[in-house]
């Protein structure tokens, strides 16, 4: 059975004319409707997107410039951040004393808290020397100590024949958190 | 029923082979541009949230950048307090160092009380002239007060006790 | 299925004294919308289709978005059998293999597949939905009617046809389709049987009141059944209802015309009768039908049956008729909407 569908042999205008008009609205209203707001939008978050990008991109290179200046830093004052944390003992400190004084010994006199981030541990010090350049050669060596160790007041040295009797307070300073 | 026909009737078609194509084209056209509408919408929708993503991220390195800055700040301070802290020991070093250095031959100590702001020596000279002149001089010259209390011994020597004060913010040490 | 809700055109083309009818009913929502006709002069079983035709026919097509087109066959190697299996067929010795056949459960309406293909080819350009035979319009009308068990023969008489078939008990027994064409002149070589040809002369020298121009000429359809009628037909054999047979001679007949004086058959009547006559003896005689003598009749007339071939079948036939007047075209058109919408 052969299909008689003439329709594709004479064209009816009419319905050209129709078919056409319906697709030039339909294209037109979606074209205005649909496409051209949206190109609109479209370029403008990607231009949004593309000035944060940059943004970030930005303060991502001042964070690793500061994590650079912090890693220098810690490398450069590595001995002093690690006297800091490095937690006193009176055994090293007596055998430190030593090589500088005889008969060293230490008494504890308080704790306490140096400007809400230190930790302040001061003893008393008791110790005989020979001469006071024991105690010099002592002052100088504190200063390369394991520990971040001020000498302080009172200090009292006493002649006792040959020796000296000393006396003296130092304070240990150490971290009050420790912060990574 | 069954049909009483020699042949089968055509199937009919509501439309014809012309509208169908102009139908289907216009379908067509129709979902290539709402397929194109659709990508955008989503492409914006993605841009809006990546943005705001990115936004956020870059909010949390302002934040890390902020506690970089604290923590360099507390380790400068460490550094500082360290740096304090080694000075003073220098500069009671080369205080004391000064101090013992000043005291002359003929004069000999049997105590030394070094405080904040004072400083107490015990000793022993032979005559008051010459603690004055060689040690009394020099310890006025430092400090604010100085005043000296003389005994004399069986040997005919003094022993002194001089007591020296600074009470100005220029404190023998901080 | 949507299809119903729009208008669907239906037509119906049937062929009828060089002139084809186009019968239109439009319909929508199982609604008759509108109804029309018309009427082209054609020279009949032309191999292509009237140019005038053609245009209609199209133009109804592009009108009506659903056009159905059922076309009446009129050709000669028509007939219908009893039974649907191809024995059936070889048993009435009739070519299995070059028909083409529409089976109506337990009897079929046949016709040469060449008539059909050629239908196709001549309606190529426009198309045809439904081609029937006049054996399925017979059975749609007798249909119609309450069906009779006993024997009954159905007539359906058309200008240029005449549609014969026997049924009992619902079923079709015996079926004849005879076509009458009208040339001028005898002309031996259209006739397919001599015996008629002959017989034919004679009947048409008896008769002085025929008109030259309303010659005509017998052509039965090649039902070889009928080969086994005698060749040399002097006078028809049938049985009469008390059994006894009894003859028609024509030979008699023209002799005892003013016997029948009430009755004088002329041009197509007589060879309607004539026909009839022929295919009953056939009925009655060959034992391949089981036949019941018949007595009553059923005519559908879409042409016009005289009064004098009705009185005829009647006395000479002793057949109890019952007449129908049914319009062929509308009916055709009918059938097809039928079948488009059960």
């Amino acid at each position: 059975m052969n299909n008689t569908d003439r329709s594709l042999e004479k064209i009816n205008i009419i319905k050209l004319l129709i078919f056409l008009s319906i697709f030039i609205a339909i294209t037109l209203v979606l074209i205005l409707a649909l496409i051209l707001p949206n190109v609109k939008q479209y370029r403008v978050y990607r231009s949004q997107y593309n000035n944060a990008v940059v943004h970030k991109v930005r303060v991502q290179n001042v964070l690793d410039g500061r994590i650079k200046e912090l890693k220098n830093l810690n490398i450069k004052n590595k001995k002093v951040f690690d006297s800091f944390k490095h937690e006193f003992r009176k055994d090293e400190f007596i055998s430190f004393a030593n090589k500088f004084f005889n008969k060293v010994s230490l008494k504890e006199v308080k704790k306490s808290i140096y400007k809400k981030e230190f930790r302040v541990y001061e003893l008393n010090v008791t110790s005989t020397l020979k001469t006071p350049i024991n105690f010099y050669k002592f002052l100088d060596g504190l200063n390369h100590y394991q520990n971040i160790i001020q000498a302080d007041f009172p200090i009292d040295l006493k002649s006792n024949g040959k020796t000296i009797n000393s006396t003296f307070k130092i304070k240990v300073f150490g971290l009050l958190v420790l912060k990574k | 029923m069954t049909s009483y026909s020699f042949i089968k009737p055509r199937k009919k078609h509501l439309f014809s082979a012309f509208s169908k194509i102009w139908i289907a084209f216009i379908a067509f056209i129709t979902f290539l541009l709402i397929a194109f509408g659709v990508f955008l919408l989503v492409k914006i929708a993605i841009y809006k949230k990546d943005t705001i993503k990115i936004n956020n991220e870059r909010a949390m390195l302002d934040k890390k950048i902020n506690e970089k800055d604290d923590f360099m700040e507390y380790l400068l301070r460490q550094k500082s307090l360290g740096e304090e802290i080694f000075s003073s020991n220098t500069l009671l070093k080369d205080s004391m160092k000064n101090l013992f250095d000043l005291v002359p031959d003929q004069i000999t100590l049997s105590r030394v009380i070094i405080k904040k702001d004072s400083l107490i020596i015990y000793g022993k000279t032979p005559t008051k002239d010459s603690f004055n002149f060689l040690l009394s001089a020099p310890l006025k010259s430092i400090f604010s007060t100085s005043n000296t209390m003389f005994y004399l011994t069986s040997e005919g020597w003094y022993n002194f006790v001089s007591t020296n004060k600074i009470t100005t913010m220029d404190s023998f040490s901080e | 299925m949507m299809q119903k809700y729009f208008t669907n055109l239906f037509i119906s083309i049937v062929a009828e004294d060089n002139s084809y009818k186009v019968f239109c009913k439009a319909i929508k929502n199982s609604k008759q919308k509108d109804k029309f006709e018309k009427i082209f002069p054609v020279k009949a079983n032309a191999e292509f289709l009237n140019k005038d035709l053609e245009d209609y026919l199209i133009s109804l097509q592009d009108k009506y978005n659903f056009a159905y087109i059922a076309f009446l066959l009129d050709s000669m190697g028509q007939g219908a059998v009893k039974g649907v299996q191809a024995e059936d067929f070889t048993k009435f010795n009739v070519d299995f293999k070059n028909i083409k056949s529409v089976k109506f459960d337990t009897w079929s309406a046949y016709a040469s597949f060449i008539d059909i293909n050629w239908l196709h080819k001549k309606y190529s350009k426009v198309g045809l939905d439904f081609i029937y035979s006049p054996f399925a319009l017979l059975y749609t009308l007798l249909a119609e009617h309450k069906l009779k068990i006993k024997s009954t023969l159905y007539l359906l008489n058309q200008k240029d046809s005449v549609t014969l078939a026997v049924f009992k008990e619902g079923t079709l027994d015996f079926g004849v389709f005879y076509k009458i064409i009208i040339e001028d002149g005898l002309d031996s070589a259209e006739s397919v049987e001599n015996w008629e040809e002959e017989e034919e002369a004679q009947g048409v020298e008896n008769l002085a009141t025929l008109d030259e121009e309303s010659q005509a000429d017998d052509e039965m359809m090649d039902l070889s059944e009928l080969d086994t009628l005698d060749d040399d037909l002097q006078s028809e054999e049938f049985l009469n209802t008390d059994g006894t047979q009894g003859t028609v001679d024509y030979k008699d007949e023209e002799d005892d015309d003013e016997g029948m004086e009430d009755i004088a058959l002329y041009g197509r009547d007589l060879h309607i009768f004539r026909f009839l006559n022929r295919a009953l003896k056939e009925y009655y005689n060959n034992p391949t039908y089981e036949s019941d003598f018949i007595e009553n009749m059923v005519i559908f007339d879409g042409y016009d049956m005289s009064k004098e071939i009705i009185q005829s079948l009647e006395e000479d036939l002793y057949l109890d008729l019952e007449m129908h007047k049914i319009d062929v075209s509308e009916m055709v058109c009918d059938m097809s909407i039928k079948e488009i919408y059960d």
